[in-house]
């Protein structure tokens, strides 16, 4: 089992590239036999990622997340399933590079970095933690597609008002999709972000070993409330798409900013796992 | 192949000479009838658009005495001498249907590509059969030639963009907004180009659809026309805030939306989308208003670049359908020389058959009827595997007179029928 899921492990980030260099070639090109081979293969990767995340919480004994690399493997994987819903949905094959090259980023991060093996400490068993973690994952999955949505839009929008009408703004959803596309997957995002601060809190609360003092608990409140914001001026002041988009991607950025940065400079949080 | 065509389009004749020669569906019906009756033709379509009359027949004994396929087309309108001015252009045979598969793919059209062809050209096969002037010829080369255009569509991008400046805009307005059923547009113009624009949005069902017009009653005659409501002129700037689409044409020399009118609705609406489409000249909104948050303005220039854009690819994609179309009139040609070499094939069949059963009759006496069985089923497999090949190269050599007269001295054939003993 350990070897299957090993040679899954080093097959996934190939798979995503050949995924990405498809669609690009969609994109760029419009081939037939792009069309074609795109869909089938990302049905087949999902499939076989999914397999993977089942069968290494199964092997290992706990839930799927349970270390960093796990996030990054679990968030390509719901950035795939969410990117595999919107093409079924919107029947719009063009905008697939730009999810799915990113699900390529996140899994070869994930892939790279797969310990031989480690004990998964005793307090990130509980289940609260589990909910925790997969409500964050799924968080950062559908705020991923969310941030590439928008980014299109921005990048839309610009060009459209340039006047240059070539073969990509062609070739994309018209505008008022891709805010839709890119709203709809905040909206979901924000909810799991919401459950998982919710959720974290309340771990954090009955665990000695964290405390509320952390940083990233209040980078993750910073970007809970930029969302909040950019969800609220939707809602209630009738914002338009160039606005939200905008708060969206700034608060895109905070969340990859507290991923990243502040992991990486306070090392007090998150040190989940038996690994050094 | 036994097909012609006689024909006059937008390449050879001006529209005032196209409109006298054109037919409508019962006026083809009949004139395809009567052709038949007379003999003149044994097949015939009547091909009649707004850019095209071409008559497809295969002449009947008649033909010669009438004038010929094109003297019965011309006589159809005599008020119009087209066959005297040398607005009509034929061509036979292969020619013949290498033009019907260009037209059909679009090639030929006054627009490049444009896809409405095919159903004209559905529609005059439908109507001439109707008139019992469709036989087994224009049955198979009608079909091909739109199956040929259906892939040169599915393949190529020769359909594809729009190649007008109402039609551009509506394709733009879609490049913001895919569902038009939740926004409200507003023409500003009642003219040609108003009225143009105002029945492709009225196409896409609008939640509201308003008409705005300097002189109010073109507009109600508009907003009748299309199923629309009208706005007040003087009350334009007001609509602003709501509407999601203007299409402005109208004729003024001064801008009919102002930087400080755009302004003051970008600032109500909260960045949400505007799409000012001007195809006015001179221009109707001011150019400032681009820069406004959440305002996109393509003017007349903007519109017709994208015009140019698609004419461009759509030329561009001219060689590939042209490949297409030599590739599915090989295959044609091939099946229509298979098909006419079909009684030679059967001749020298014949002939063979002839020689086997003289010889197997000859060797009856030294056999049991059991054996004889077996015999006549040996001989006759023998001959069809042995002939198997050859005939295949007789059915790909077609009827060709030349060809023809080398097969039967091959095969020891008489000209017309076969030799009594199988020999010249």
């Amino acid at each position: 089992m350990d070897s299957l899921l090993s040679v899954l492990n080093a097959l996934l980030p190939f798979l995503y590239g050949g995924l990405a260099a498809i669609y690009g070639v969609l994109l760029a090109r419009d081939l037939p036999w792009a069309r074609k081979a795109g869909p089938r293969l990302l049905v087949a990767t999902f499939i076989l990622h999914l397999g993977y995340v089942i069968g290494e919480g199964f092997w290992l004994g706990h839930h799927p997340i349970a270390d960093k690399f796990e996030l990054f493997s679990f968030a390509a994987m719901a950035l795939t399933g969410s990117y595999l819903w919107v093409e079924w949905r919107r029947r719009n094959p063009y905008t697939g590079v730009f999810p799915l090259s990113l699900a390529l980023l996140l899994q070869a991060c994930a892939s790279l970095g797969r310990p031989e093996a480690y004990e998964v400490p005793e307090v990130l068993r509980n289940p609260l933690f589990a909910w925790h973690s997969i409500s964050a994952a799924l968080a950062v999955a559908a705020l991923s597609v969310g941030a590439v949505y928008g980014g299109l839009f921005l990048v839309m929008y610009r060009l459209l008002k340039r006047g240059d009408f070539g073969s990509f703004t062609d070739r994309m959803p018209s505008l008022e999709v891709l805010a839709a596309m890119s709203l709809h997957a905040v909206e979901v995002g924000f909810v799991f972000l919401t459950l998982a601060v919710g959720l974290g809190d309340v771990w954090v609360s009955r665990t000695p070993e964290f405390s509320m003092a952390d940083p990233k608990i209040w980078a993750t409140f910073v970007v809970w409330a930029v969302y909040g914001v950019a969800l609220g001026g939707r809602f209630l002041g009738k914002w338009g798409g160039w606005r939200v988009v905008s708060l969206n991607l700034a608060g895109y950025t905070l969340l990859l900013g507290s991923m990243l940065l502040v992991g990486r400079v306070f090392d007090t949080f998150h040190r989940f796992t038996g690994r050094p | 192949m036994a097909l012609s065509v006689v024909g006059l389009s937008h390449h050879t004749a001006p529209v005032d000479v196209r409109e006298t020669l054109a037919f409508d569906p019962e006026e083809a019906a009949d004139f395809l009838a009567r052709g038949r009756r007379e003999e003149v033709w044994t097949e015939a379509m009547l091909l009649s658009t707004c850019n095209r009359t071409e008559l497809y027949a295969a002449p009947g004994p008649a033909a010669a005495g009438n004038g010929g396929v094109a003297g019965r087309l011309a006589a159809a309108r005599p008020a119009v001498r087209v066959d005297a001015e040398g607005l009509l252009y034929r061509a036979d045979g292969q020619g013949a249907v290498r033009h019907m598969v260009r037209v059909a793919c679009g090639l030929d059209s006054m627009i490049m590509g444009e896809s409405e062809i095919m159903g004209q050209m559905k529609e005059a096969h439908r109507i001439a059969r109707e008139a019992g002037t469709v036989g087994p010829m224009l049955d198979r080369v009608v079909p091909a030639a739109l199956r040929i255009s259906r892939r040169a569509r599915e393949e190529t991008g020769i359909h594809r963009g729009v190649t007008s400046v109402p039609a551009a805009a509506m394709a733009l307005a879609k490049r913001h907004f895919s569902d038009f059923r939740d926004k409200r547009v507003l023409v500003v113009g009642a003219g040609e180009a108003g009225r143009l624009s105002a029945k492709l949005f009225a196409g896409e069902r609008p939640r509201a659809l308003w008409i705005t017009n300097r002189t109010p009653g073109r507009a109600v005659d508009l907003a009748t026309e299309v199923h629309a409501a009208t706005w007040s002129w003087h009350c334009l700037e007001g609509a602003l805030a709501d509407v999601d689409v203007v299409l402005c044409a109208v004729r003024a020399e001064e801008p009919v939306l102002t930087l400080e009118g755009l302004r003051a609705a970008a600032r109500r609406r909260a960045g949400r989308m505007l799409v000012l489409l001007d195809i006015g000249v001179p221009r109707n909104v001011d150019p400032r208003a681009r820069d406004l948050e959440g305002v996109f303005l393509h003017d007349v220039d903007a519109l017709e670049r994208l015009v140019e854009q698609n004419r461009e690819k759509r030329l561009a994609e001219v060689a590939k359908v042209e490949a297409m179309i030599e590739e599915g009139m090989a295959r044609l040609l091939l099946g229509e020389e298979a098909r006419a070499a079909e009684p030679l094939v059967g001749e020298i069949r014949r002939s063979l058959e002839e020689i086997r059963v003289r010889e197997v009759e000859r060797s009856l006496k030294h056999f049991t009827p059991e054996q004889r069985e077996h015999l006549d089923r040996l001989t006759r497999s023998l001959l069809d595997k042995a002939f198997h090949s050859p005939m295949q190269a007789v059915r790909q050599m077609g009827a060709e007179a030349e060809r023809e007269s080398w097969i039967r001295r091959l095969f020891g054939l008489s000209r017309g029928e076969p030799g009594k003993d199988g020999r010249p």
